[in-house]
């Protein structure tokens, strides 16, 4: 007679085994949509590994959407420097998103002679959002947690409710491409399409991309009266981008980010620790126009710890890209222009050679 | 404590290994009336009295009922026991509607002497369970049930507690006193049953939900039939979906704790008639309704004008029954005046299964009546319902409006054949018997559709749970 428990269970492996085939093998991220956030960080890893790379002389800069570096500029000043330049940039990715990004593009933490991390500041200062619990960050990993991340990644967030959703989302990926496969199951064939294309041509749309040389020339800030001039014809998104950028009250600053940036820096630098892999820190140009109000610097930021701890770890000036903080140089209330990253490539790559000496 | 949640998943396998260990008796007895009362306190703790009262008030009436000999006494002890359900019910449910209607009829405002007044969830269902009992009990259908906490348990068992089904009180004794422990056979279905509410709740109901909520809270959005006609096509499939899952994942549960529930949903939207839909939507009120109102009221004895009188009134009621809104009324007389129409037309045509060149039409216009007396179900007020019927039958054709995508007409395409196959063959119940990984084959399908399809951002609650 057949047994309730034998079959029960029988079914659970079957589904855990098929579950772990479509969603841990990287058969689903591979159709996965390329412009999702789990299909773009994918897209940037798949980049990076099929980048040419010719020798040891490896440079790799990750950071967010202000990362400034600009590979394919930066590989036109090789026979300068040495160095080929590739980057691991993602819009939008944190701190605790770059890292699991350097774990899988750099397992043996031996590829790179050094890695650009590009920051905002030095001074972990606070802003509105506590970066702990930004949801976004589970999508963007989806494909690269693994069942050893459930309680490091998921005990990450402060809010209880996304400690949950993290920790059931690494268990069954499934409920984190929920919104992937509604897509999927409405246009397949298109996805297919916009899939496979992708992959075969999305390294060269990103290496030669060019930004807009469009820029703010014309803003002017009256910070007495806290007023802003726009130049003419600026989107009224923008205007409003920019007022909350240069004018607004900025948040009190309570320490919360240096407990994150002490973590997630932290877990990256661990990672170098024992490598030759220099970790270069950079300050990017802040904006257009700089406030006066800004905190002061804080030499015990997690930056400055790590750079005390760790011997590879490699602070660049804080004002080494000060020059570049001009409204010639951005397009909105963060980004820069095309000239303008183009004259921070020149900036960087010149001093991460300076830094890392001849190439071998 | 949602049945769509993992917090109610983990208090149903601690109850029930728990429920396991313990030695046969009382002690399961009380774990499971304890659970219970966890169970509906983790809703509101305040309405735990009010349940408690309501049991208590039952159970000495159902004894009074059988002891006393003189019937005039026993029939106050009747009139007690329903007057007092009816009156929780009328106060927490109804007041406020009879009210403002009440203040509007006089030329007050229509506030003038409304109440913020917090409707006890399940409250329709398990009023409706206590009266049949007593009803039962006087009848000399039901014997009394002498043990408090037996009494207390059929009224609070969480599996049915705030959404039905509506169970007899003869089926759950009749379980609860020859308890035996569940089949291979009964683990399998049960386990089944709660997979198939599960997926019907979360991967169907919920995503038309999304539509059907879109739709009716933004009407003026989204003018012209297309737009209409998917609107209420969502609701007709949310609705369904969402109650039938709730009572499949309560029929599975029941299953696994030794209880037999009655099947509360036969394929609805297979009927051909609105009498066979009745039938088959919400059995255990249609059940309920026709033995406690509608057969009192005199049923098909009085002749033909009666019969059309009685089913208007119980179809009124029962209309009444699920919300203190007139839209609920009218949704009920318009259910009533159909179940007339097709008595008068002849009562054999509307029952027996019509051939199969003419069961298609038949089914597809049942189910196009049914889903215009959804309008008055789903809308919010009277004008609404008008403003939706009249995109859907005068309004323009753009396909562009249509609101529900192609691959969820897919999965209601699929889930229709599954139907299909129910009803043809019962493959459902017979399923466990068959060769294993058939069974694994289905289960493994509805897990993936859970977690893939499921809506998982937010708990959304059961529509049944705001009756």
């Amino acid at each position: 007679m057949k047994r309730a428990y034998p079959v029960l269970l029988g079914t659970l492996v079957v589904f855990l085994g098929l579950h772990a085939l479509v969603f841990h093998s990287g058969l689903y991220a591979y159709w996965v949509n390329p412009s999702s956030s789990t299909g773009y960080l994918e897209t940037i890893l798949y980049h990076e590994s099929i980048r040419p790379k010719n020798g040891p002389n490896q440079v790799v800069g990750v950071g967010d959407s202000r990362m400034a570096l600009m590979p394919k500029h930066a590989n036109a000043m090789t026979p300068e420097t040495g160095y080929s330049f590739g980057t691991l940039g993602v819009a939008g990715a944190t701190p605790r998103v770059w890292y699991y990004i350097l774990r899988d593009a750099d397992p043996k933490a031996d590829r790179y002679r050094a890695i650009v991390i590009c920051l905002d500041n030095y001074n972990d200062e606070d802003a509105l959002e506590d970066l702990a619990d930004r949801e976004t960050d589970l999508s963007y990993l989806l494909n690269r947690l693994r069942l050893s991340d459930l309680n490091e990644f998921a005990l990450s967030y402060h809010d209880r409710q996304r400690q949950w959703h993290a920790a059931s989302t690494i268990l069954f990926r499934g409920l984190g491409y929920k919104r992937d496969v509604e897509d999927l199951l409405h246009g397949p064939i298109e996805r297919a399409r916009t899939v496979r294309q992708s992959w075969r041509d999305s390294y060269t749309w990103f290496y030669d991309f060019q930004d807009t040389a469009k820029n703010l020339v014309g803003l002017e800030v009256d910070w007495e009266h806290r007023k802003v001039k726009f130049p003419e014809g600026l989107d009224h998104g923008l205007e409003e981008g920019i007022l909350r950028r240069m004018v607004e009250p900025i948040p009190p600053q309570i320490g919360r980010h240096t407990h994150y940036m002490q973590l997630w820096l932290g877990k990256i630098a661990q990672h170098y620790a024992r490598s030759q892999t220099k970790l270069i820190f950079l300050r990017l140009p802040r904006a257009a126009w700089i406030r006066p109000d800004l905190p002061p610097t804080n030499p015990n930021s997690s930056v400055h710890q790590l750079e005390k701890q760790y011997p590879n770890v490699v602070l660049l000036p804080e004002h080494l890209f000060d020059q570049l903080e001009t409204p010639e140089f951005f397009k909105d209330e963060y980004h820069m222009t095309q000239p303008g990253l183009d004259r921070f490539t020149e900036i960087l790559a010149r001093k991460v050679r300076e830094i890392l000496g001849p190439a071998h | 404590m949602l049945f769509n949640t993992i917090q109610f998943f983990a208090f149903f396998v601690a109850v029930t290994a728990l429920f396991y260990q313990l030695p046969r008796g009382a002690a399961r007895k009380y774990l499971l009336l304890i659970a219970s009362y966890v169970f509906y306190g983790t809703w509101n703790w305040k309405f735990l009295p009010l349940l408690g009262i309501i049991t208590l008030l039952d159970y000495f009436c159902a004894l009074g009922v059988e002891r006393l000999t003189e019937p005039r006494k026993r029939k106050a002890f009747l009139i007690l026991s329903v007057g007092a359900n009816l009156g929780f019910l009328g106060i927490f449910k109804y007041y406020n509607f009879a009210a403002s209607n009440l203040a509007h009829g006089l030329g007050l405002p229509d506030d003038s002497w409304t109440a913020a007044i917090v409707l006890p969830i399940g409250i329709s269902f398990h009023t409706f369970q206590s009266i049949s009992y007593v009803v039962d009990v006087y009848r000399g259908e039901q014997k009394a049930v002498r043990n408090l906490g037996d009494y207390a348990l059929f009224i609070a068992f969480f599996p049915q507690l705030v959404a039905g089904p509506i169970v007899r009180a003869a089926e759950f004794f009749e379980d609860y006193y020859t308890w035996r422990k569940p089949d291979v056979d009964e683990v399998l279905r049960g386990v089944l049953w709660m997979l198939m509410g599960l997926t019907k709740k979360m991967a169907l109901a919920d995503q038309f939900s999304q539509i059907a909520d879109e739709y009716f809270g933004h009407l003026s959005a989204h003018p012209g039939a297309a737009a209409a006609w998917s609107g209420i096509f969502s609701f007709a499939m949310q609705i369904f979906f969402d109650f039938s899952g709730y009572t499949d994942m309560a029929i599975g549960m029941a299953l696994l704790l030794g209880f037999h529930f009655p099947v509360n949903f036969l394929r609805p939207y297979l009927a051909f008639s609105i009498t066979d839909f009745w039938h088959r939507w919400h059995v255990s009120l249609s059940r309920w309704l026709r033995d406690y109102l509608y057969i009192p009221l005199g049923g098909n004895r009085g002749g033909s004008w009666k019969t059309y009188r009685n089913l208007m009134l119980t179809m009124l009621l029962g209309g009444l029954w699920h919300g203190a809104s007139w839209n609920f009324i009218i949704w009920g007389g318009y259910h009533g005046a159909w179940l007339s129409v097709e008595r008068m037309l002849g009562r054999k045509k509307f029952m027996q299964t019509p051939g199969a060149l003419l069961y298609p039409f038949r089914a597809l216009l049942t189910f196009v009546l049914v889903c215009i007396g959804w309008v008055f179900f789903r809308a919010a007020t009277f004008t609404d319902s008008i403003y939706v019927l009249r995109n859907m039958f005068t309004g323009s054709w753009d396909s562009a409006s249509i609101l529900v995508p192609v691959w969820l007409f897919c999965f209601v395409a699929i889930a229709f054949g599954i139907a299909l196959a129910e009803e043809k063959w019962e493959w459902i119940e017979r399923l466990p018997r068959g060769p294993a990984w058939a069974y694994a084959i289905l289960l493994v399908a509805l897990l993936f559709s859970v977690e893939l399809l499921g809506v998982t951002e937010k708990a959304v609650p059961f529509v049944y749970f705001q009756f």
